[in-house]
């Protein structure tokens, strides 16, 4: 009997405390669930649920990431920055800004509430290595003699993180851009296929992805387009020193929600998923597969996507495939 | 060279051994459902085995994954619905010979064809994995183009009696692969607005409603007498051991093609398996016959491809870390987050670890036997129930699989409509199968050729301008012309026949 009785106090004392707290509780108290925008096995794939079991094991609650890849991702983006804005839909947040563009889809950098960025990797030059290509000024040369002789694969979509970076530094150059022959892949793995079997000239992508080709003697990375020599591989030289302008970008990945979240919720979000970025097991995993493991808060993180948008706006438009002038 | 010795003591690791079987079990489930695919079972694994050691990680995809694709073949056998893809080429000639009672024929030639391909691609794997790697980056959208345009050649000889209900069929199957946002420039195409539509329409969805949601309406619709047959099934060994052996061309053939096929990146045991079936059914003597004969050699030559295609896609994946299919990239990604990175080094530097990872394919290959002839009675059993029980399950089980893949309702909606027209396809003697290459192959034929177009700035000459491009192009076109030719002469053959009779 005293059971039963103890059983009601402490059911009586669980009321009257979830009546007493406020009304917006701690973050997560339920499940939540991570929109993934690439499908099973790829990059965004195991950083998302990297990230999402540091998140799982800190705050005790399931992170579900749900990979929804269709349409290049323009599902996925739909599914979240239209879900509510409680905290419990969120998704993976990478270069956009080309869907509007090409006409593919609604969103902007209006259409969601950044939270942080956890993951940068700069876009590379690579050649095959029996190539007459020897260097990133070698590819200059050449295109700024004739645009169209190079045919270049994207390394994935074209007008998307590999190919924007790349155009954007042959501005700089003076070059005709309008007239290079950019040729989309079916991702990293497809465009180095074709490199290797003489099909193309060049494939843009990052660097960590041409790893075991270059190891098999097939494959050489003449130039990287980030602010210094990467750490893992001090022999590629950045764009900068090869060519003097100092054009950077690439492929990043972040957490977001839909556009007008709670400003304290969101820094609770942030707060969560920056202890996840920074344990040892999140920072190892990332280190493993070669994923550049870089933080950007809330504030950084807004302004990038708005830096986004308008790198690729103006590289989009000097291309001519922007369907939407600006 | 590699210590033999270091491999066996490697392998004789109790649990690896125990990570091997589980994965079978498992691996023999997800297949045997309608929907369900190797590919989802091995993404499921991927968050059990990333804490595992690397070799029985990797063992355990290896393990699953074979074993799903086997046990594809065991719903399309006996209710007419392709567990996986892959088993779609056979789907019609393995019920017709469980309408026929003989169930285990069907069952028995693809349990043992499975194994023989598999086994045979492990062969090459060991033997030739980096030289046969070096061949298939030879390969560029060109030569691509050739072979899915080939593939398509598949169509006419899985078309059935007209060959113009075959071709409508196929040209469904390539027009709904043109919805969604293009391959190349990304622009929308019929997608009417909605972001469902933005992807394209899922294969699987597709094939779901197809087979399995067409095959339950069929079920519901009809008395049902070919089923009772089904229930007296024989032991499989003795049956099957003897009247095996003619075909034992076929299945080194269609091991052969398998691993070929799997080892190009991007071309699965899915295509593999048509290309293996077209193979057998015009370019074998047995395997044109429409008799209980010809039927067994197509299924042992499609079978023994499918399952040879999962070694084979494991060469450029471990060479090159190039995946031959999505179950590859999931490996390659594995074996990164466990130190084996892939590459010609890894044969160079760590030898033994390749090699065991090789030697697994024979256990697993090994293991389909006995576990797929236990699976083989226990799906006997569930159809042993009375069909109204088992039909729900199985429409449960579909809106799972095709829930699962999509993550969306919309692809629920898609296996309900698909279901009616598949139903009103069959019904009307258009066959199904020719639809689901058109939608397998026509987002590969337009993406090389546009890629080509795109490399060689609108001219055509570039797809005979290199070797291997312009040999598979001159043999696809031979090999269009003759099918065309021979179907519409033996059809007009026929015909003169019947009206002199």
């Amino acid at each position: 009997m005293t059971s039963i009785r103890n059983l009601l106090t402490t059911a009586a004392a669980c009321v009257v405390l979830a009546v007493a707290t406020p009304a917006r509780a701690e973050w997560p108290e339920r499940p939540v669930t991570l929109i993934a925008v690439a499908g099973a096995g790829g990059g965004s794939d195991y950083t998302m649920r990297l990230l999402a079991r540091e998140l799982e094991e800190n705050t005790g609650q399931p992170f579900n990431v749900i990979n929804q890849g269709q349409g290049g991702g323009v599902i996925g983006y739909t599914t979240y920055s239209t879900a509510a804005k409680d905290g419990y839909t969120l998704g993976q947040l990478s270069p956009f800004a080309q869907f509007k563009l090409l006409g593919q889809a609604d969103f902007t950098s209006e259409s969601f509430t950044p939270v942080a960025q956890f993951n940068a990797d700069p876009a590379a030059v690579h050649v095959a290595a029996n190539s007459k290509i020897k260097s990133l000024k070698d590819i200059v040369a050449t295109l700024k003699a004739d645009p169209s002789s190079l045919k270049i694969s994207c390394g994935g979509t074209c007008s998307a993180s590999w190919d924007i970076p790349f155009v954007s530094l042959m501005l700089e150059e003076g070059v005709d851009v309008a007239k290079i022959n950019l040729i989309p892949a079916q991702g990293s793995a497809a465009g180095l296929q074709e490199l290797v079997s003489g099909g193309i000239d060049v494939v843009l992508c990052s660097i960590p992805e041409t790893d075991s080709l270059t190891s098999a003697g097939l494959v050489k990375t003449v130039g990287v387009l980030s602010a210094e020599r990467l750490e893992k591989y001090p022999d590629v030289p950045t764009a900068e020193e090869e060519t003097g302008k100092a054009v950077t970008g690439g492929t990043w990945r972040g957490i977001a929600g839909p556009a007008g979240m709670d400003p304290a919720l969101v820094a609770q979000i942030e707060a969560a998923v920056h202890k996840a970025f920074n344990s040892e097991r999140f920072q190892s995993g990332m280190k493993d597969r070669g994923f550049g493991a870089v933080w950007l808060g809330t504030a950084d993180f807004t302004a990038f996507i708005k830096q986004h948008e308008d790198q690729t706006k103006r590289v989009m438009n000097a291309l001519g495939t922007a369907e939407v002038a600006d | 060279m590699v210590n033999p010795f270091t491999i066996l003591q490697q392998i004789n690791d109790p649990h690896l051994l125990l990570v091997i079987f589980a994965s079978a079990v498992y691996g023999l489930a997800i297949g045997a459902i309608p929907g369900l695919t190797a590919l989802m079972a091995t993404a499921l694994l991927v968050p059990f085995i990333i804490f595992m050691e690397p070799l029985p990680a990797i063992a355990s995809i290896i393990t699953a994954s074979a074993m799903a694709i086997f046990a594809g073949d065991i719903p399309g056998a006996m209710l007419r619905m392709p567990g996986t893809p892959a088993s779609a080429a056979y789907t019609d000639d393995a019920h017709d010979l469980t309408l026929k009672g003989k169930t285990v024929m069907a069952l028995g030639a693809g349990l043992f064809a499975s194994a023989a391909g598999g086994l045979l691609s492990a062969i090459v794997l060991t033997l030739a994995a980096p030289s046969l790697a070096r061949i298939a980056l030879a390969f560029s959208s060109v030569e691509y183009f050739w072979l899915g345009v080939l593939g398509l050649s598949c169509a006419t000889f899985v078309a059935g009696p007209s060959l113009l209900k075959g071709l409508a069929s196929l040209f469904l199957g390539l027009s709904l692969a043109t919805i969604g946002m293009d391959p190349v420039s990304g622009i929308p195409r019929f997608t009417f607005g909605s972001t469902n539509l933005m992807g394209g329409l899922g294969l699987i969805p597709v094939l779901i409603g197809l087979f399995a949601i067409s095959e339950l309406l069929r079920n519901a619709n009809a008395e049902f007498h070919g089923r009772a047959n089904t229930h007296r099934m024989g032991p499989i060994f003795s049956t099957i051991s003897e009247r095996l052996w003619p075909h034992k061309v076929g299945v080194l053939r269609g091991g052969l093609i398998g691993t070929v096929v799997g080892a190009l990146p991007g071309a699965g045991s899915d295509i593999a398996a048509w290309i293996s079936y077209a193979i057998a059914r015009r370019g074998s003597r047995i395997g044109r016959n429409d008799d209980e004969k010809g039927a067994v050699e197509r299924i042992m030559s499609a079978s023994a491809a499918n399952n040879a295609s999962l070694g084979g896609a494991y060469i450029p994946a471990t060479v090159f870390g190039i995946p031959g299919d999505a179950i590859t990239a999931i490996v390659i990604s594995v074996m990164f987050i466990k130190g084996i990175n892939p590459g010609p080094t890894l044969f160079l530097n760590n030898p033994e670890t390749i090699y065991t990872i090789f030697a697994i394919f024979f256990i697993a290959n090994l293991l389909i036997v006995p576990l797929g002839i236990l699976c083989i009675r226990g799906f006997g059993l569930i159809l042993k129930l009375p069909t109204n029980y088992v039909s729900p399950v199985i429409l449960m089980f579909c809106i799972l699989g095709a829930f699962s893949v999509e993550n969306t309702l919309f692809a629920v909606g898609l296996i309900a409509l698909f279901g009616v027209l598949g139903y009103l396809m069959e019904a009307n003697g258009v066959p199904l199968a020719p639809a689901i290459l058109g939608l397998i192959l026509g987002p590969l034929i337009e993406q090389t050729f546009m890629t080509t177009m795109l490399k060689s700035q609108g001219d055509l000459t570039i797809f005979f301008e290199r070797p291997i491009a312009a040999a598979i192009g001159v043999f696809t076109i031979v090999v269009w012309l003759a099918a065309i030719g021979m179907k519409a002469f033996g059809g007009a053959a026929k015909r003169e026949m019947h009206s002199h009779v």
